[in-house]
C-alpha cells in the first residue's frame, strides 16, 4: 500500500502534465494563425489569418493572390501611375465614349453617391475635371481582399490592414474578438488611444498628423485646416468607411458630429486638445 | 620607400572608400616613381638592353603589355574583381564655385546623373556665395530628399522654405517610426488604424526606382539667398525659390528653371506655414544672382558623373 500511494500519485502528475500539453497543443493548433505582409499603394498592408484547414493552401499562394488582386486595383485607380485605367481617363478627350472596367466604374459611382450624401464633403473632382480615387481606392482594396478570404478561402477569422486602413472577421490568435485602437501622432502622447473591438466590420482613419494635410476641401480648393487630429468611421464596409472618414474631416468636428448621428455612422473624432467625441456610444 | 608607398597607396585605394588624401599621394609618389624609372634606365641602359634580348625578358614584356590591356578593357571576370573594391569613387555629389557660375552634380545610380548649372548674374560674387539649398519634391510638394545645402548657417532665417520644407519630412519620418513601434509595442493590440498619405517618401521611387513603371515625377527645388543685400524696400532681400518638373520618360532633357516666389510665413491655428509669393519688382538684385540655371539630367547607361 505504501509503494503503490507514490506510483499512483506519479502516474496523476503525469496525466495532468500530458493532458495540459496536450490542451496547449492543440489550442495553438486551433488558432494557429498565418500572418503575410508587403508593401503596396506606396504604404505597408498586413493580412493576418487562420487558414482554412480543407484547403490546406499554402501562404506564398495565398500571398500572391492578394498582391495580384492588390496590384490589379492599382493599375485601375491610382492617380500616381501615368498608365492606370483613371491616368488614361483623366487624360482622355471624350470621357463619354471611355470604356471603363467594371471596378472603376463602380468606383466612380460610389463616389459619387458618397458626394451627393454627404452635400459634396467627399468629393473626387479634381483641378480641371480630373478624378482622384485616393480617398476611397484603399478601403476598396480592403474590402475585395476580405470578400477573397472569405468567400474563396471560407475562411472565417482574418484581419485585412492596408496603411491603417482595417477590416477584421471572427477571432484574434488569441481566440478573442479583434481589437484594434486609433493611432494617436507624436506631440500629443497625452491623448490615450481609443480602442475598439472589431467584429466582422471595418475601421478607416483619415485626418492630418503633419503641417501640409493632403486632405482639400472641396468648397475652397484648399488644405482643410481645424484643431482636428483624424476622424475614423467604423462600418461594415471599409470602401465607405474610407469615403466617409475624409467627409467627416473635410466638415470638421461640429458638422461632422451632427451629420454621422444624422445619419447613424459610427465616428470618432480625435482633437488637438486631446478631446474625444464619438457619434456612438 | 617610394615603392612601399605606392603598393601601401595602392591597397588603400582598392579596398578603403575613396580618400582624395590617398590618391592624391598615390599619384605624387607615381610621378616620382616614373621619374626613379626614367634615371634607372638612363644610368642602367646598355645593362638592360642585353636583358632584352633574353627571349625571357620579351615573353615577360608581351604579358605585362597584355595584363594592361585587360585591366583597360575590363571583361567580366576582371570586372567582378574590380567590384569587390570599397572605393566606389568620388561622393555621389559635388558642388562647385567658379568664377562666373556654381554647378551641383549629383549621380544617384552609374545610369543617371543631374547637373544643375548656375551662370552668375550680375549680384553674383564668387568670393561672397549665396546660400543655396536644392531638394527633392514629389508632386504634391512634400520633401523627399535634400540633395545639398551650403554649410552652417542659421537656415530658419537664410533658407526658411527649405529649412520648413526639410523640418516637415523629418516630422513625418519620427512619425512613421512611431507608428511602427506603437503598433509592435501593444500586447493588446491587433492593429492600428491610421490615416496614411497617399503618396510614396522614398527618393528612389522617383529618381531610380527599381520597377520602371513606379516611376513617378518630381520637383528639383532650389532656394537661395544672399545674405546682407537689402535695397529700398527690405533691409535684407528674401530669398527666392526656384523649380523644375522632371519626368523620367525622357532619357536625356535639358530644362531651365523657372522662378516660384519667395517665401513667407503666416499663422494658421497656431501653426506657422510657409506659403510662396510672387516675387514682384520689390525684388531686385537678388534675381540678379544668376543668368541663368539649367537642368541637365542623363538617364542613358553610358552616362557618367
Amino acid at each position: 500500500m505504501k509503494a503503490r500511494t507514490p506510483r499512483l500519485l506519479i502516474f496523476l502528475i503525469m496525466l495532468t502534465a500530458m493532458t495540459i500539453v496536450g490542451y496547449l497543443i492543440l489550442k495553438d493548433e486551433n488558432y494557429a494563425f498565418e500572418k503575410l505582409e508587403g508593401e503596396i499603394f506606396s504604404t505597408h498592408y498586413q493580412v493576418t489569418y487562420q487558414p482554412n484547414a480543407a484547403l490546406k493552401l499554402d501562404p506564398r499562394d495565398i500571398q500572391s493572390a492578394i498582391e495580384k488582386e492588390l496590384n490589379r486595383i492599382d493599375w485601375i485607380a491610382s492617380s500616381w501611375k501615368k498608365e492606370s485605367e483613371l491616368s488614361r481617363y483623366n487624360r482622355s478627350a471624350n470621357k463619354e465614349e471611355f470604356l471603363l472596367s467594371s471596378d472603376l466604374k463602380w468606383l466612380i459611382e460610389r463616389s459619387r453617391e458618397i458626394e451627393q450624401l454627404t452635400a459634396g464633403a467627399f468629393n473626387i473632382e479634381q483641378d480641371k475635371g480630373n478624378l482622384d480615387l485616393s480617398g476611397i481606392a484603399k478601403g476598396y482594396a480592403v474590402d475585395r481582399i476580405a470578400e477573397y478570404l472569405t468567400e474563396d478561402l471560407g475562411i472565417e477569422s482574418f484581419l485585412v490592414d492596408i496603411g491603417g486602413e482595417i477590416n477584421a472577421k471572427g477571432i484574434n490568435p488569441k481566440g478573442e474578438v479583434w481589437n484594434v485602437g486609433i493611432f494617436i501622432p507624436p506631440g500629443h502622447d497625452a491623448i490615450k488611444s481609443p480602442r475598439f473591438r472589431l467584429e466582422d466590420s471595418s475601421i478607416a482613419t483619415s485626418g492630418r498628423y503633419f503641417k501640409g494635410s493632403h486632405i482639400t476641401d472641396p468648397e475652397t480648393g484648399k488644405a482643410v485646416s481645424h484643431s482636428l487630429i483624424s476622424v475614423s468611421v467604423i462600418n461594415t464596409s471599409n470602401t465607405n468607411a474610407d469615403a466617409l472618414a475624409t467627409a467627416l474631416y473635410v466638415m470638421g468636428s461640429k458638422k461632422g458630429l451632427t451629420w454621422a448621428r444624422d445619419h447613424q455612422i459610427r465616428a470618432i473624432f480625435i482633437l488637438g486638445d486631446g478631446t474625444i467625441l464619438k457619434s456612438q456610444q | 620607400m617610394l615603392f612601399v608607398t605606392l603598393a601601401v597607396t595602392g591597397l588603400m585605394g582598392f579596398f578603403l572608400p575613396f580618400s582624395l588624401l590617398t590618391v592624391s599621394v598615390h599619384s605624387l609618389i607615381g610621378f616620382v616613381f616614373i621619374a626613379a624609372i626614367g634615371f634607372h634606365i638612363k644610368n642602367n641602359f646598355r645593362k638592360l638592353r642585353s636583358y632584352f634580348s633574353n627571349r625571357t625578358a620579351l615573353v615577360l614584356l608581351v604579358l605585362v603589355i597584355s595584363f594592361i590591356a585587360i585591366i583597360l578593357y575590363q571583361p567580366a571576370p576582371v570586372k567582378a574583381i574590380l567590384s569587390l573594391s570599397s572605393n566606389k569613387g568620388p561622393a555621389l555629389d559635388h558642388f562647385e564655385i567658379q568664377a562666373n557660375r556654381m554647378t551641383y552634380n549629383y549621380s544617384p545610380a552609374p545610369h543617371y546623373h543631374i547637373q544643375l548649372d548656375f551662370k552668375g548674374g550680375s549680384s553674383f560674387k564668387p568670393e561672397k556665395p549665396p546660400y543655396i539649398a536644392i531638394w527633392i519634391e514629389n508632386k504634391s510638394g512634400y520633401h523627399i530628399k535634400s540633395l545639398y545645402h551650403s554649410e552652417q548657417a542659421d537656415f530658419e532665417k537664410l533658407l526658411p522654405y527649405w529649412h520648413h520644407k526639410r523640418a516637415e519630412y523629418l516630422k513625418n519620418k519620427q512619425l512613421n517610426g512611431k507608428k511602427k513601434k506603437d503598433a509592435e509595442s501593444s500586447d493588446d493590440l491587433d492593429a492600428l488604424s491610421s490615416a496614411t498619405d497617399n503618396y510614396s517618401f522614398d527618393p528612389k521611387d522617383y529618381i531610380v526606382p527599381e520597377d520602371k513603371a513606379k516611376e513617378s515625377p518630381y520637383r528639383v527645388m532650389i532656394e537661395i539667398n544672399l545674405s546682407g543685400d537689402g535695397n529700398e524696400h527690405y533691409e535684407d532681400q528674401p530669398s527666392l525659390v526656384y523649380r523644375v518638373e522632371v519626368d523620367n520618360k525622357d532619357p536625356r532633357s535639358y530644362q531651365v528653371l523657372e522662378i516660384v516666389g519667395f517665401p513667407k510665413d503666416e499663422v494658421v491655428d497656431g501653426e506657422t506655414k510657409w506659403s510662396l509669393y510672387y516675387a514682384d519688382e520689390t525684388i531686385t538684385t537678388a534675381r540678379d544672382l544668376y543668368d541663368s540655371a539649367m537642368l541637365q539630367i542623363d538617364r542613358s547607361p553610358a552616362s557618367k558623373p
